[in-house]
């Protein structure tokens, strides 16, 4: 490898997604001379493949949906999710500054924010509420110029959508073809959207960030990979840099912030570190836990490592995403009446209609007797009348039913199918189709949260949102996995973003944001928007900080 | 337009496993009978590869003016028409595809470019090592066309249908000139 021109700036940092771009624009507004390193070739890291939504509690936005926040009530919340696995100073610092990274995001960006309707993940918990998930308007792709080619794809959101059009529809349920004019959008909308390269969802968020670092002079490099950091002593003083198959060294006068995203993708990392089966990682392809080792390297205490933010996901031959296999993940495909998830037993075990987040811890369980994962293999189960009333991953209502799904005339040979037990499935469906006609689930309890109906069918009254019989064959089953969003565990940080070593003690000039840190949440995935709101505030945290200015 | 007899060229189309892999994205395909066929494709959309799967059925083979298809998706409601035509030689345009919605704007134009990259990046390596385009003596010059129209259906398919037209020019141009190409190279080897 040769070794190329040192280069020298006052903040560098590493990733661009939302935490990196954040922690860049603070930077950048606070006055330092700011570089952005992205490993990949394309701009905007998981955030740019996700939906966008950020989670900020006691919002100036909530009053748009009718609902209202208060700091006791946020704190109250997140601490009844902790299970001593939070950190309870980070919290508090994450509910104080949110609000604040959402006005600075507005008043130095294209974002408009807009409140959701969508309830928090456990709205009957302490502090629950609904409101605090937040989309940004729609954002010009166009307006990005040579930039636009480089703004990462997402393949889970391909055309213009934002939550926004869903949420004010009434729910989930329009997105599935239920509405008045056949779809959640009119067509004709859409087609203005396609045409003008508007951009929603998690693209949007990025285009309107990196607008705004492009704008305040931030330097931008991609295929740009952090191989190392530069110590001096227990300071960090930058980083040894590759780029075009050269290295050379990149210094930092004001700090090194690590918004390098997780390790999802590094299998060796993910079985050092991660508790229990990750079989299908949706986040970018460049989470390989760079920064994670470069934390260690310099001495980093590390939190939270077994942890990931989990996520059912489905897979369907032959997609791939930028040469790695790819999974889609899971809502409506779980939440809608007609469907089920069973294990190797033909046995429910979760209620599927719970979030993402939560419903795959139920795939680790781990039998001690047997001495194996309990319900690893896992198939969502579900009958004609759902197929024809909803969307399941890319097929719509009245299209061919894809061979990718295995479908037998009666459930029995359907489980004789797929290698699961047929006595097992038939007593399982006729015991939840028996509770599903009464609009209850005594099993498991799907359909008693407003989160479970939210996710549902709305034009259906209550819990059967959510919860209907199998009872139209053919039947169908599609294997489903344990898979993450990203990691969330890394080096330990204080509340001003700055990583702490074994010793509680600050290594000078290092900072993280974003899912290269270790989540101040623990287990817990508090609402829509909970991996997005953190890394924002948190980059809008470090990136002052690391510029020196007042947090 | 390349030299070669219209015989030579329907001969050579006729048995699409001369000129199946010319397809773009194309992975694989499995004749069911005379005149059914079911192919895999797999093409690309917001960084996504997927494989898409058809059945073609020949509709009517009128050798050796022209032979059409008629396609249909086995996992997505896609459904299209074809066409092989041979003719003397004139020259022409390649613009033989018909897009069902046309995609106007910057859009369009950014997709159109997009598909074109693609299509050149895909197959760029090819194109370079296609033989020089020999004349047989014994053989007249003909223009091959080849045209597709393709229409997705159901919810989906106003969507889908922007996203597709801009695909379909660069495809069948490609495959047109590589047929053409492969013919000629015959040609040269058999002078």
């Amino acid at each position: 490898m040769q070794q190329s021109r040192d280069e020298s700036v006052e903040v560098l940092v590493m990733g661009s997604g939302a935490a990196g771009l954040t922690a860049a624009l603070a930077a950048r507004k606070a006055g330092a001379e700011v570089m952005i390193l992205e490993r990949t070739g394309k701009l905007g890291g998981t955030t740019a493949m996700s939906g966008g939504i950020v989670w900020v509690p006691n919002n100036d936005h909530m009053g748009e949906v009718g609902s209202t926040d208060t700091r006791d009530n946020a704190l109250a919340y997140l601490r009844s999710l902790a299970h001593g696995a939070s950190n309870d100073a980070l919290i508090e610092t994450y509910v104080d500054t949110a609000p604040d990274a959402i006005r600075f995001l507005e008043a130095e960006t294209l974002l408009r924010f807009h409140a959701l309707r969508m309830p928090d993940y456990h709205y009957e918990f302490p502090g629950g509420s609904f409101g605090r998930s937040l989309i940004a308007d729609l954002i010009c792709g166009g307006d990005l110029g040579e930039l636009r080619a480089k703004l990462r794809q997402s393949p889970n959101f391909p055309i213009p959508i934002t939550p926004l059009d869903v949420d004010r529809r009434g729910a989930i349920a329009s997105f599935t073809g239920d509405g008045a004019d056949g779809g959640f959008l009119a067509s004709d909308e859409m087609m203005s959207r396609i045409e003008n390269d508007m951009l929603g969802c998690g693209a949007g968020l990025v285009a309107g960030l990196l607008k705004a670092c492009v704008e305040a002079g931030v330097v931008l490099r991609t295929e740009c990979r952090a191989r190392g950091l530069l110590l001096e002593g227990h300071a960090v003083i930058g980083a040894e840099v590759e780029q075009n198959t050269k290295l050379r060294h990149v210094r930092a006068t004001r700090g090194v912030i690590i918004a390098s995203g997780g390790f999802e993708r590094n299998a060796q990392l993910v079985r050092d570190f991660v508790g229990g089966p990750l079989q299908g990682a949706i986040g970018s392809p460049g989470c390989e836990g760079d920064g994670l080792v470069m934390a260690m390297q310099a001495g980093a205490a590390l939190s939270n490592m077994a942890e990931a933010w989990w996520v059912p996901v489905l897979r369907i031959p032959g997609e791939e995403y930028e040469g790695s296999e790819f999974r889609r993940p899971t809502t409506i495909e779980r939440s809608m009446p007609g469907a089920i998830i069973v294990n190797r037993k033909g046995r429910r075990f979760v209620n599927e209609a719970h979030n993402y987040n939560d419903v795959t811890h139920a795939f680790h369980v781990f039998d001690p007797v047997a001495f194996d994962y309990s319900n690893l293999p896992a198939w969502i189960v579900m009958h004609q009348g759902r197929l024809d009333r909803h969307a399941f991953l890319t097929r719509f209502p009245g299209d061919p039913v894809p061979n990718w799904l295995t479908a037998a005339p009666t459930l029995r040979e359907l489980a004789a199918k797929i290698g699961i037990d047929p006595d097992g499935l038939s007593e399982t469906v006729e015991r939840f189709n028996a509770h599903a006609r009464n609009g209850v689930d005594p099993d498991f309890g799907r359909g008693a949260s407003r989160h479970d109906t939210y996710t549902g069918d709305t034009s259906l009254h209550g819990a059967f949102a959510t919860l209907g019989p199998l009872n139209q064959a053919p039947f169908y089953a599609m294997r489903i996995y344990p898979g993450a969003i990203g990691t969330k565990g890394g080096p330990k940080t204080n509340s001003r973003a700055e990583i702490l070593d074994h010793a509680g003690v600050v290594i000078p000039g290092l900072y993280a944001a974003g899912n290269a840190m270790a989540s101040f949440n623990g287990m817990a995935y508090p609402g829509a928007g909970g991996t997005i709101g953190p890394a924002i505030t948190f980059g809008y945290i470090a990136g002052r900080a690391a510029a020196g200015g007042n947090i | 337009m390349f030299a070669a007899s219209r015989a030579q060229d329907c001969a050579f189309v006729r048995d699409m496993d001369n000129w199946a892999p010319f397809l773009t994205g194309y992975q694989q395909h499995t004749k069911l009978d005379e005149q059914e066929s079911e192919w895999h494709l797999k093409g690309e959309l917001g960084g996504l590869t997927r494989i898409a799967q058809f059945k073609v059925k020949i509709l009517s083979w009128n050798e050796p003016d022209d032979v059409t298809f008629e396609l249909a998706g086995i996992n997505e409601p896609v459904t299209g028409t074809g066409e092989f035509a041979v003719s003397m030689a004139r020259v022409e345009s390649n613009d033989l595809t018909k897009p069902i919605t046309p995609a106007p704007g910057k859009m369009r134009r950014l997709a159109d470019r997009f598909w074109r990259m693609l299509v050149d990046r895909i197959f760029n390596a090819q194109r370079k090592i296609a033989p020089a385009q020999a004349v047989d003596p014994r053989a007249s010059e003909t223009t091959l066309r080849f045209s597709v129209t393709v229409t997705a259906r159901g919810m989906s398919g106003p969507i889908l249908n922007v996203l597709i037209a801009p695909m379909l020019k660069p495809v069948a141009e490609d495959l047109a000139n590589k047929i053409a190409a492969a013919i000629s190279a015959l040609q040269t080897r058999a002078a």
